[in-house]
């Protein structure tokens, strides 16, 4: 039986790109502003549950709708709370371009309170383990005021030993 | 199931640029302003507000992602949350439905769009089809360009009779506190402003960009005459969509309204609209809308719109004010702007409308659109 010829796909590419600009408003541009001028992480305290917010916000959602209480600086240290090393191959949305695999994601704790989630460097399963201490590597030119200006996160001094 | 669906708050902000906020401060401030009216917050006993509907559009949150910040700030974290991207008036009818089928007592619904965040146009291009509509650059001030112009064709609709909708709109707006484009224009300033989509000039448009949000509270009919005194009723809704192609529609009718609207008043009651509403409240993104939609909705006879306004029905003082607000040509943002045709006619029907108040208001019609050139209508009738 003589085999049909598979028909060829037309294709047409399409990007969509709309500019567009972003209040950050007095919670989320004090602390942009804090990483880039300062390289200090801020968050703020609920007043009903106490409990410290990162990223900072107007309310606390967990009190429903309480207003956001006193600023707090945040340490830029903390202990590594969940992890994963990815291998698949991954564009870096800010760039366009790949980067190199593997790589790892992590949840910090920082301590004295508030949680983020940052690279993981090196992205070495065999190093990695949770619980383990970490802290932010800045950037030290070009901050722009947003969480690329840390690079990373990795090993403190005290837990490589 | 529920007997009737009552309005029980509604709350705005102004309609103006936030640039300095971030949506969640806007949020904040509209919704604590309509729980702290009826007292109620978000709870899963039964006891408060069960659940939430929102209307927005995700391409108005900057870099995307609109919806990610609204349940911890308006207090429904870990309650039922649902999103609507389209008209806010839809909002209100999905809101008013899970009261009606019984699954919730209470629900907040909110609708919300900063419209300085990005180019209304470019959004509204990808709300085309991107084989057929998106590459010839086709938005909704374009289709809404055409569709002026065929019903002028069609029917004999005059520029004047066009101006004039914005002329008594931006008068009407006076006595609105909450707008920002409400003026003393006259036909000729109108008529004399640049062409935007011929025929619709630029005064006839929507101006833009425009923030803002509005939020309410919708009840089962006991708790909500346990909430307030001044309940406002939801007597009949109906939601219908035309072809989104617009070489499939003749332009100059809308159809999906017709169908919209007869759905609304057979739930109401309704047989004459014209003579049992006291005033509506539409959706004029243009000038041109006000009389095309009157017509869909039956105030009117079909190609009649012009007279309707030449007759002076439609004006304050008139058999049937519709846009006693100052309607949309006030400056109101999109997606919120059916919403705030319902939240409007709320107003009128407690007689808390200050001075655009409609004396003696006992029935409302409350009209939300999306899509390009009309496609999708929302009609909620309301009586106090
Ligand atoms: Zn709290």
């Amino acid at each position: 039986m003589a085999k049909k010829a598979a028909a060829e796909h037309l294709v047409m590419p399409y990007l969509v790109s709309i500019p567009c600009n972003f209040s950050a408003g007095p919670y989320m541009g004090r602390l942009l502003r804090e990483m880039k001028e300062h390289k200090k992480l801020w968050g703020n305290k609920c007043p009903s549950c106490g409990r410290i917010m990162f990223p900072p916000r107007a309310v606390c959602g967990q009190c429903h709708g309480v207003e956001a209480g006193d600023w707090v600086e945040l340490s830029d240290k903390g202990t590594l709370f969940a992890f994963d090393v990815c291998y698949y191959p991954y564009i870096d949305p800010t760039t366009g371009q790949p980067k190199p695999v593997p790589w790892a994601r992590g949840v910090i704790t920082l301590d004295g309170g508030g949680a983020l989630i940052h690279f993981i460097e090196p992205p070495d399963p065999e190093k990695l383990r949770r619980g383990m201490r970490v802290q932010a590597v800045w950037r030290e030119e070009g901050r722009m005021g947003e969480m690329m200006d840390i690079l990373y996160f990795q090993a403190t001094e005290e837990d490589k030993k | 199931m529920a007997d009737r669906v009552g309005i029980v708050a509604v709350a705005q902000t102004k309609f103006d640029q936030k640039r300095e906020e971030h949506l969640t401060e806007t949020l904040v401030h509209v919704t604590k302003d309509v729980m702290g009216q009826t007292g109620l917050e978000f709870k899963d006993d039964g006891t408060g507000i069960d659940s939430t509907v929102v209307a927005s559009q995700d391409y108005f949150g900057g870099p995307g992602g609109i919806h990610m910040h609204y349940a911890y700030t308006v207090g429904a974290y870990r309650r039922p949350d649902e999103r609507v991207e389209e008209d806010g008036a839809f909002a209100v009818a999905y809101g008013a439905m899970q009261i009606l089928s019984g699954h919730h007592d209470v629900v907040l619904v909110v609708g919300h769009i900063k419209e300085s965040v990005c180019s209304k146009n470019q959004v509204e291009n990808l709300g085309l089809d991107h084989i057929y509509g998106r590459k010839i650059g086709l938005d909704f001030v374009a289709a809404a360009g055409m569709q002026a112009m065929r019903y002028q064709h069609k029917y004999g609709i005059t520029p004047e009779q066009c101006a004039k909708v914005v002329v008594k709109n931006r008068t009407n707006g006076k006595n609105n506190p909450l707008v920002m484009y409400a003026n003393g224009i006259t036909v000729e300033d109108v008529l004399k402003s640049e062409m935007v989509a011929d025929p619709i000039r630029v005064q006839e448009a929507k101006p833009v960009p425009v923030d803002g949000a509005v939020a309410m509270i919708l009840a089962c009919e006991d708790k909500a005459k346990k909430l307030t005194n001044k309940p406002v009723w939801i007597t009949g809704m109906g939601m219908c969509y035309d072809h989104h192609e617009l070489g499939y529609r003749d332009l100059a009718d809308c159809d999906s309204l017709v169908s919209a609207a007869q759905m609304a008043y057979k739930m109401a009651g309704i047989k004459e609209p014209a003579k049992e509403l006291n005033l509506a409240e539409v959706s004029d993104h243009y000038a041109y809308q006000e009389l095309l939609w009157s017509e869909g909705l039956g105030l009117c006879g079909k190609g009649e719109g012009g007279k309707l306004i030449d007759k002076g029905t439609t004006s304050m003082g008139g058999e049937l004010p519709v846009n006693p607000s100052g309607g949309l040509l006030c400056g109101v943002p999109l997606i919120v702007a059916g919403m705030q045709r319902v939240a409007e006619c709320v107003l009128q029907l407690r007689g808390e409308a200050g001075g655009r108040q409609v004396s003696g208001a006992k029935t409302a019609l409350a009209h939300g659109v999306e899509g390009p050139a009309g496609q999708l209508h929302c009609v909620i009738t309301l009586e106090k």
